[in-house]
């Protein structure tokens, strides 16, 4: 019920409570008018009768007591003025009748018999009072009356009927006067209601209720609309924001997707359903796993479990994807595990459209390795697989195969047709040679009309027999270029790669040799390199050096000695030597280093063991304050392959770092060849050093391919002239005249000249004479443990420091 | 319970046999009488009240009998009836005069003229409700007479010898009784 009437509009509501209440309200009072009327008319009826009793009763005590009827039913008569009054009685006592009156003579009109028990009491619509007539406590008689109520009753309840409908009539004014009362209520709020209504429906937040009244509804409404103000301003702020994060999410240039653990698609960007070639609905609920390239798969899933086992980080992987339409794309996807509003783990992937960079990449590898006019590997490739091959041989003990084809006539056909043509007749050779080599062998481009051949697991004489081959088939090759044919002829040269074989520079040396010597022995054919006996013991001595170096290094085996370096002019410069490396065999014996250096240039360990002098001579050094206070200048020597050695310049900071030595007592020796052969390196290498204050000298100089064009590049602060020269000064004239020179030219460049192998007091004086600066040599001082080192006092016994 | 039986009877006796028995019965006559005399003490009041008895004097011959003896046992203004009979002769000789009478019935058989004339000249006067019977009782100058109409014993008052001897009486006996004016002698 209370339900029902709560699901009423409000205007029925208020109706409903006035109507209520009105009805409540003259119910009760109905019926407590009803009720109080008639207890009070019958309590005034009762109190009038019973007093009129009374005094009738006392007025005919004396009728009672003198027996005089007719006064009793005189005073009994006033009875008659009272309607309502249909008997009247005088009883002596309960059972005798003294006098008694009747309105109208019916049977039960009569007074009764007895009155015996009676009281003043109502039945029914008869009112009976009973009233004893005493005097001095003594009872004289009773006075009875029977009054009908029955016509006062009807005419209290038509009074009561009356006032009633008055009641009903006031209450129904009231309603409908109050009825625009009520709309007073409901119309705002009904028109708020729809207001509010409107804008659920329509979500239009410009609508706004209109305000009727100034009351609670006003400020009700008030109050929505300012809401509804800011919902609206919320709402656009928000959509705005919506739109701006969903122009950055479809517009995004890198696709972007949501996806499950099992790769099904929840949600795509529009860039990323356009670069599949498909749209954002047809992609939903795809797995993403259908548009992997196949070999990727096992890429995608380990990036999921990827991202799964470490969810705080981001992880990237590139991978091949393919459309709709079936091309390929190279994406890097980057992903990281992101969990949505249900607490639910999903991915979110970005694909980044990568095939161009890597298109591009691959072309830069391609290029750096192939020859763009053959298509074939270049020299750079031939490299790397030639040291592989190398170390193949040195560890699986393998033999390989080296070979170096040289065109004869290659000259000929560019110079007469032109570089085209030369081109062309490469292009076709490339072709050639790529066809009718075993599969796994390996042919590149090595310049010019030079090309190179790897053949795997081939013996020498396997080799020379392919080899022989490929130089008929060239042969037998004919290259027509306007309307003219050319044959052409091949130089092969074939060198081994086996166990023995030393660095790739080394084999493509024998190679290029063979080659030469092929071509000398009158083109078009093919020789195989051997070395004589000699050489191959010695690389077998070199080879056994190399353990020796290993386990020296190790076992402590290396000793440091110093030789003094003395001015030839009489000047005092405190203690000036080169250090020198010995090694302490087996037996106790000192090995000099020209039985071990070879091969540690050779199997790259010469880098090794100057990074071990340079860090115990620095550590001596630093031990020895006294002396380095003595020391003028104290020169190490470099290989070459230090030089290229990119660590070694960090190498050499961090260990001045570490001993704080001063520097520039320091001077390292370099080869020439060594500088040559690496100038920039080399260069670079000078600039470094000499920034922290260390000296250079060129050694040997005058040995090897002695340019003195490229000692103007090479900053260096010595030359040290080779003792080759200065050995023989005395005799020959050239040498003398060599000596002479480089003195004067490296004086020009503002270099000192140390002169080695200064033997004797003759040598000694000679250069002295010729203006050198420093001497070195037995004649001078020999090679002594450093701890040994003394400044020379005294030379050739009559020459004094 | 005795009271109320007795008072039963009286009025049993006043009331509803009266009609039927007073021609040929004198005592129930006398009987209704003595009943009378007892409701006189309720309508009558005495000016001044002595002794501690109500005295009820019966001059002369006595009609009553022993029908007026219960009354004894009644009380009157909280004073116990008290019957006195008086001799005729001692009483107009005054011997029995010392006795105060509040009511004094003189009946029919005394020689009543005789019986006013000393009233009048006693000290009684003032103090004595005078009742009698007989049709000229009261207009001989009684106070309150007995008459027969129809059988039925009526009252009939004379309101000029009620003003001289003092006594005052209640409208309510005056409704049922007749007023009558002495006979100027």
């Amino acid at each position: 019920m209370i339900n029902k009437i709560s699901d009423l509009p409000i205007n029925r509501k208020l109706l409903l409570i006035m109507l209520f209440s009105s009805v409540l309200s003259l119910l009760f009072a109905g019926v407590f008018l009803i009720l109080l009327e008639l207890s009070e008319f019958q309590r005034t009826t009762k109190d009038d009768l019973s007093a009129l009793a009374a005094i009738i009763g006392n007025r005919s005590s004396a009728a009672l007591m003198f027996d005089d009827r007719n006064l009793a039913a005189e005073n009994l008569a006033v009875f008659n003025n009272i309607p309502a009054v249909q008997i009247t009685c005088l009883y002596t006592d309960k059972n005798t009748v003294f006098v008694g009156l009747a309105k109208n003579a019916k049977a039960n009109q009569a007074c009764p018999v007895s009155i015996s028990g009676e009281k003043t009491r109502f039945e029914n619509k008869q009112l009976i009072v009973v009233k004893p007539i005493d005097m001095d406590k003594e009872n004289l008689g009773t006075v009875y009356i029977r009054a009908d109520l029955s016509l006062a009753y009807w005419q209290k309840i038509q009074f009561i009927g009356v006032l009633f409908l008055v009641l009903v009539g006031v209450s129904l004014m009231t309603f409908f006067i109050s009825r625009p009362l009520l709309r007073l209520i409901s119309t705002p709020l009904k028109r708020l209601v729809s207001t509010v209504k409107k804008i659920s429906d329509t979500a239009d937040y410009s609508l706004r209720a209109i305000k009727l009244s100034n009351d609670e509804m006003g400020v009700l409404v008030d109050s929505f609309n300012s809401l509804i103000e800011t919902v609206e301003t919320q709402s656009q702020a928000l959509t705005q924001a919506k739109n701006r994060y969903l122009t950055l999410y479809d517009d995004n240039p890198t696709m972007v997707f949501n996806i499950s653990r099992e790769g099904v698609i929840f949600s795509v960007n529009l860039t990323g359903a356009k670069q599949m070639g498909l749209t954002v609905e047809e992609l939903q609920n795809c797995s993403i796993f259908d548009f992997i390239h196949s070999d990727d798969s096992a890429l995608m899933q380990e990036l999921i479990e990827r991202c799964f086992a470490n969810p705080l980080q981001v992880h990237n992987q590139e991978m091949r994807n393919i459309c709709y339409n079936g091309r390929v794309i190279w994406v890097r996807a980057t992903a990281r595990l992101v969990e949505n509003e249900r607490q639910e783990s999903s991915l979110l992937i970005v694909y980044e459209d990568i095939t161009e960079t890597r298109l591009l990449n691959e072309q830069i590898v391609y290029q750096a390795d192939h020859d763009a006019l053959t298509g074939l590997a270049n020299r750079n490739k031939f490299d790397r697989y030639l040291k592989r091959a190398i170390i193949l041989a040195h560890q699986e003990n393998t033999e390989h195969a080296l070979c170096y084809l040289d065109l004869d006539q290659f000259k000929i056909i560019n110079d007469t047709c032109g570089h085209l043509a030369g081109d062309e007749l490469l292009k076709q050779l490339g072709e050639l040679l790529r066809k009718h080599i075993r599969q796994y062998d390996f042919v590149a481009r090595l310049g010019g009309d030079e090309f190179g051949l790897l053949m795997y697991n081939c013996s020498s004489s396997q080799a020379f027999q392919a080899c022989e081959k490929l130089r008929d088939l060239i042969k037998d090759f004919n290259f027509a270029w306007d309307d003219r044919s050319f044959t052409i002829g091949v130089s092969i040269g074939v060198s081994s790669i086996n166990v023995v074989s030393g660095n790739a520079v080394d084999l493509l040396k024998e190679a290029d040799a063979a080659c030469y010597a092929a071509k000398e022995k009158g083109r078009n054919r093919v020789h195989v390199f051997r070395p004589d006996d000699e050489a191959l013991a010695m690389r077998r001595g070199e080879m056994q050096w190399v353990e020796k170096i290993r386990q020296g290094l190790d076992q402590h085996r290396f000793l440091l000695y110093g030789q003094p370096i003395v001015p030839l002019l009489d000047t005092n410069e405190g203690l000036h030597f080169e250090v020198l490396l010995r090694y302490r065999d087996d037996r106790g014996n000192i090995i000099p280093p020209g039985a071990f250096l070879p091969a540690a240039e050779r199997y790259n360990l010469a880098s090794e063991l100057d990074r071990w002098i340079i860090a115990t001579l620095l550590e001596w050094l630093s031990s020895q304050p006294e002396f380095v206070k003595t020391l003028s200048q104290c020169s190490v020597n470099l290989s070459g392959l230090s030089l290229s050695d990119e660590s070694m310049l960090e190498f050499i900071s961090e260990q001045f770092k570490k001993w704080a030595v001063p520097t520039n007592k320091l001077c390292f020796e370099i080869t020439e060849t060594a500088a040559i052969s690496n100038l920039s390196y080399a260069t670079n290498f000078i600039n470094q050093l000499k920034k922290q204050g260390c000296l250079f000298s060129l050694d040997d100089f005058g040995s090897g391919l002695s340019s003195f064009a490229y000692l103007k590049n090479l900053p260096v602060d010595y030359l040290k002239i080779d003792g080759l020269f200065v050995k023989d000064i005395l005799d020959d004239e050239v040498d003398l005249a060599m000596v002479k020179s480089i003195n004067e030219v490296g004086h020009v460049m503002n270099k000192k000249t140390i002169a080695e192998f200064v033997e004797n007091e003759a040598i000694f004086n000679l250069l002295k004479t010729l203006g050198i600066d420093y001497a070195q040599g037995y004649g001078i001082g020999k090679p002594v443990p450093l701890d040994d080192l003394r400044p020379i006092t005294s030379l050739f016994a009559g020459i004094k420091k | 319970m005795k009271d109320i039986f007795l008072t039963r009877t009286l009025i049993c006796i006043a009331l509803l046999f009266s009609d039927c028995l007073v021609a040929d019965d004198g005592n129930l006559e006398y009987k209704v009488k003595a009943g009378y005399l007892y409701n006189f003490t309720k309508f009558v009041t005495w000016p001044v009240l002595n002794g501690a008895t109500f005295n009820l004097c019966i001059l002369g011959v006595d009609p009553f009998g022993t029908n007026i003896d219960p009354i004894e046992k009644k009380s009157a203004f909280d004073r116990p009836i008290k019957i006195f009979r008086l001799d005729e002769a001692g009483f107009l000789s005054g011997s029995d005069l010392k006795t105060d009478c509040h009511i004094l019935y003189v009946s029919a058989a005394n020689n009543q003229k005789v019986v006013f004339e000393k009233i009048q000249s006693s000290a009684h006067k003032g103090g004595a409700l005078v009742v009698g019977e007989g049709e000229a009782f009261v207009a001989k100058g009684g106070t309150i007479g007995f008459v027969n109409r129809n059988g039925k014993i009526k009252l009939q008052i004379n309101l000029q010898s009620i003003k001289q001897t003092g006594l005052k009486i209640s409208a309510k006996l005056l409704e049922i009784a007749e007023l009558i004016k002495e006979d100027k002698p």
